[in-house]
C-alpha cells in the first residue's frame, strides 16, 4: 500500500526563525584489529600518511590504547568525508583533523584543500563524537550547510 | 557481471603487463575480496567487490612500498584505486616503473 509522504517540518530556533541551515550527517565503525595490523604491517609511515603530528601524539601517550585511539580517528575521518561529500575527490588525510580538548570533547578542524572545500560548500560548524570498545571504534559527525540567500526583492524586480 | 580476464581487457604493453604481474599479488593481500585478482575483469569495481576504505588505504601503502614511490595527494581519490585499469593509470602517473 502506498502511503503517503511524510512531511518534513522544519523546527524553529530560539528566535522564532526557521532553520538557515540544512543538515549533515556522517558515521563510520572501524575494526580496531584492522588498525592495530596496518601498525604492524607499516609502522609509523601509517600514522604519517593518515594523521597529523597532534593526533600521532595524543595516540602515543598511552601505547596500550594506540590502536582504539587511532581507529577512532580514522573513523572521524571518514565520518566528515560522508558528511561533507568529499568521497569522489583528492585529499590528504592529514587535512581532517580530530582536536582533543582537555575536558575530553573532540572537535574537527580542517586545513588545506578540506578547509577550502568546506567554505565552497557553504558547511558551518562541525561537531563529532567518537567511542570504542575492545573491538570496535565508531564516529559521528554532524554538521550544518548554509543555504544561499533568498534574492532580494530589489534583484526579483529587475 | 561479466568476469573476464584482467589481461585481456586492460590496455596491454610491455610495461603494463609487468606492473600488473606485481599489482595482482598485492591486490590480493590487501583488497580483502573473495576472489583472485587474476579473474578480474580490468574494470571491475573492487569496492563493490568488498574492498573498504581502509583496505583501499592497505593497498594504497603496499603498492607505495613495492614500487618505491610515494602518490602524491591528487591522486588519492576513491576512483584511484577503484579497479585494476584504473590502479595500473594511477601507477603509471606517480612514476611507477616495473623493472
Amino acid at each position: 500500500m502506498l502511503t503517503p509522504p511524510v512531511p518534513v517540518i522544519r523546527m524553529p530556533d530560539a528566535a522564532g526563525a526557521l532553520s538557515a541551515a540544512d543538515p549533515l550527517v556522517g558515521i563510520d565503525i572501524v575494526a580496531i584489529r584492522r588498525i592495530r595490523s596496518s601498525l604492524e604491517r607499516f609502522g609509523d609511515r601509517f600514522v604519517d600518511r593518515l594523521y597529523t603530528p597532534g593526533e600521532a601524539a595524543y595516540a602515543m601517550a598511552a601505547p596500550a590504547c594506540r590502536a582504539q585511539r587511532l581507529a577512532a580517528r580514522f573513523a572521524a575521518k571518514e565520518a566528515v568525508i560522508k558528511a561533507l561529500g568529499f568521497g569522489g575527490q583528492a585529499l590528504c588525510w592529514r587535512d581532517i583533523e580530530v582536536i582533543r580538548h582537555d575536558s575530553g570533547a573532540c572537535a574537527i578542524a580542517l586545513h588545506g584543500q578540506a578547509a577550502r572545500r568546506a567554505r565552497e560548500r557553504r558547511v558551518g560548524a562541525i561537531a563529532v563524537s567518537l567511542s570504542h570498545d575492545d573491538d570496535y571504534a565508531i564516529a559521528v559527525v554532524h554538521a550544518t550547510r548554509r543555504r544561499p540567500r533568498p534574492p532580494s526583492f530589489s534583484l526579483l524586480a529587475s | 557481471m561479466t568476469m573476464t580476464s584482467a589481461s585481456t581487457t586492460a590496455p596491454s604493453s610491455p610495461g603494463i603487463d609487468a606492473l600488473q604481474a606485481r599489482l595482482l599479488p598485492l591486490i590480493d593481500a590487501h583488497a580483502s575480496i573473495d576472489r583472485p585478482a587474476a579473474s578480474l575483469g580490468a574494470d571491475d569495481d573492487l569496492y563493490t567487490l568488498g574492498m573498504s576504505s581502509h583496505d583501499s588505504i592497505q593497498l594504497m601503502m603496499a603498492l607505495e612500498a613495492d614500487f618505491s614511490i610515494e602518490f602524491p595527494n591528487a591522486l588519492l581519490t576513491k576512483a584511484s584505486f577503484q579497479s585494476i585499469a584504473a590502479i595500473l593509470r594511477t601507477l603509471e602517473r606517480a612514476g611507477a616503473v616495473a623493472a
